[in-house]
């Protein structure tokens, strides 16, 4: 078995990797200039699926950072305490180290009136 | 294909029914004489639960509170699926707000309709047992902390007045007191991006464990994310004493779609995006029956007791195609022909008067709001902008407010008085695109009243549950408003208390 998800991991580093350096997004950019490694997202020496705690542990807990927007959008929906999901969903739900990061609320056309910038 | 047999009938003579785990295996793994006993389970808990909508979180609930150490597992990165952004109307029979309101109800009389709906496609011993725990589901929800209206609502093809209905949104006051109840249980966990790929079944036919993908990353570009998604890392989860599917329908899955609904490949979805036919699949590879998969339940954007209020307008031709009266699956059929033969989508179009009449405001808002429904100076802006032919609308339009003043719907017989409906003259006007939506599929795994999976013998597979939109059974040939709800409640309780029960291995 150890074989195997190493080479699945190897895979894997051609699947994300590539992509990755090609593009920056606001976040990525953010993350450079701050310092931040790989490593600290990702926890694991093989690139796999960055965990929740690693963004908890600098950002706070998804209450505490739902505050921090509250006052921002108190006449709309805060993106960070949203009517369905509360503060109940990952982050990368919608902020995107590697990848264009977007508003799941829109994702599918389903709330086509939100215009929020997601960094 | 040669390969897939092969493997298959190495299943067979091996006594393992691990089946496509072999086959999703990477190129070059040697897990061909692989069996429960041998695995190195990563994880183990009581009860493994699969989805964390509205059956998964009753399973879940059930399962920990009485003791069993319980994880609800989620494909998504937000909880809830198609649950969390369902209306959430919940139908329900001698309760305690009928008795108030005077409302005389009866089982034989909620089975009757539900009978009826589904066209006797339904398992009476399935609607049976919905029908008599439907009023406990309901107390179960509201004292674990969901929020209902007090008072109940009328509702399509319920012959009395039995739904409740969710304060404001079920996301909200359904959904999130009930994540929040279960996560302030002893040993309940959580754990989102976790994908399902096999069920694992040991020598003696019980399913013993799964094979899951943990950090998973769902592509909802992807034609087939079950098929062409290799991100998350493989672990292996034991279940000491049960499974339970609450895994949700199929409606997004369009490869899987593409042949059980040939007719309907141009019709879109309003479900989840991670509802596809990945856990379905898996559970018919480790055994389990799939039956009715090619029925559908559609919805339409605007509240479908207005639609007979306004004029549907073929787009292609500008010409009125049906009596705006007509059933909802009837008007959804002919959509579909339009569409196939090469149309878009009709246009409904009220005026300013016509517009006021619209009974579902909530829907109305949401498609002022998104753009769906537009407002027009004129009826050739209007035609424009649906790029339909501007004399033919109007040519349309002027024999529907003739006829309309006349008192006779000498076209297609539409009743003007009794649907309430408006003549098209005072400007602005109104109008959206009318098309169904995906919006529920009935098939899914059979289940008995005690919400076990049986395979194509009808015989249980032990440890296998399922229950809410995963399993079938239930609705038939369509299913009735309000009654997703109690069935993901009523067979989500069912499957955790079974499930707990089950000897521990």
């Amino acid at each position: 078995m150890k074989k195997l998800s190493l080479i699945s991991a190897v895979a894997m580093l051609f699947l994300i990797s590539q992509p990755a350096l090609a593009q920056q997004s606001e976040m990525a950019k953010k993350h450079d200039s701050a310092g931040v490694t790989c490593m600290q997202c990702h926890n694991q020496e093989i690139p796999t699926a960055a965990l929740e705690i690693n963004c908890t542990s600098c950002h706070g807990a998804p209450e505490a950072v739902a505050k921090l927007t509250a006052e921002k959008y108190k006449q709309y929906y805060n993106p960070h305490d949203p009517l369905h999901y509360g503060t109940y969903s990952e982050c990368a739900n919608c902020h995107r180290q590697h990848k264009e990061s977007r508003l799941e609320c829109n994702n599918s056309n389903c709330h086509k009136e939100f215009k929020y910038r997601v960094p | 294909m040669k390969e897939k047999l092969t493997r298959r009938e190495l299943l067979k003579t091996g006594g393992l029914f691990t089946g496509g785990m072999l086959a999703s295996a990477l190129p070059g793994a040697a897990t061909a004489g692989l069996s429960p006993q041998k695995i190195a389970w990563d994880k183990s808990f009581d009860v493994i639960v699969v989805g964390s909508g509205l059956a998964g979180l009753s399973a879940g609930i059930t399962a920990a509170e009485a003791g069993s150490e319980t994880i609800i597992l989620e494909k998504m990165m937000a909880h809830g699926g198609s649950s969390v952004i369902s209306g959430g109307t919940f139908a329900a029979c001698n309760t305690e707000a009928q008795k108030k309101a005077g409302i005389k109800d009866s089982e034989e009389l909620y089975f009757n309709d539900l009978m009826k709906a589904g066209e006797r496609l339904n398992v009476p011993e399935l609607v049976e047992t919905l029908v008599k725990n439907s009023a406990d589901a309901h107390r179960f929800l509201v004292q674990r902390g969901a929020l209902y209206e007090k008072e109940l609502r009328t509702v399509a093809q319920h012959s009395v007045k039995r739904c409740y209905q969710p304060v404001y949104s079920m996301g909200l006051n359904v959904i999130k007191p009930l994540l929040r109840h279960y996560l302030g249980l002893n040993k309940a966990h959580l754990q989102l991006r976790t994908k399902i790929d096999e069920v694992i079944r040991d020598h003696s036919g019980r399913a013993v464990g799964l094979k899951v993908r943990e950090g998973y990353l769902f592509d909802a570009q992807s034609p087939s994310d079950d098929r062409t998604n290799q991100t998350g890392t493989a672990r292996y989860y034991k279940a000491r004493k049960g499974i339970v599917f609450a895994s949700g329908g199929f409606s997004r899955d369009l490869e899987f779609r593409e042949y059980e609904f040939p007719q309907y490949r141009k019709i879109p979805s309003t479900v989840q995006l991670g509802a596809t036919a990945g856990a379905l699949k898996a559970m018919v590879r480790c055994g389990a029956r799939a039956m009715h998969t090619a029925l559908v339940r559609f919805a339409i954007s605007i509240g479908y007791e207005d639609i007979e209020k306004g004029i549907l307008l073929d787009q292609r031709t500008g010409k009125r195609f049906i009596g705006e009266g007509a059933s909802r699956m009837g008007l959804s059929y002919k959509i579909v022909d339009l569409s196939n033969a090469g149309s878009s989508w009709p246009a409904l179009i009220y005026d300013v008067e016509g517009l006021k009449t619209i009974y579902d405001r909530d829907k109305l808002e949401i498609i002022l709001n998104n753009g769906e429904m537009q407002k027009f100076d004129s009826l050739d802006q209007l035609a424009e902008y649906f790029k339909m032919p501007a004399a033919e609308v109007n040519a349309s339009i002027k024999k529907y407010n003739e006829m309309f003043h006349a008192g006779i719907d000498t076209e297609f017989g539409k009743d003007f008085k009794k649907t309430k409906a408006s003549p098209i003259e005072k400007a602005p006007f109104y109008a959206c695109p009318v098309y169904p939506k995906f919006n529920y599929t009935q098939g899914g795994i059979l289940i008995n009243p005690k919400a076990q999976a049986l395979d194509m013998g009808n015989e249980v597979i032990p440890g296998l549950y399922v229950a809410g939109e995963a399993a079938t059974g239930v609705h038939g040939a369509v299913r009735v408003t309000g009654c997703s709800t109690v069935d993901c409640t009523v067979y989500g309780r069912i499957a955790g208390r079974e499930a707990h029960m089950m000897k521990e291995i």
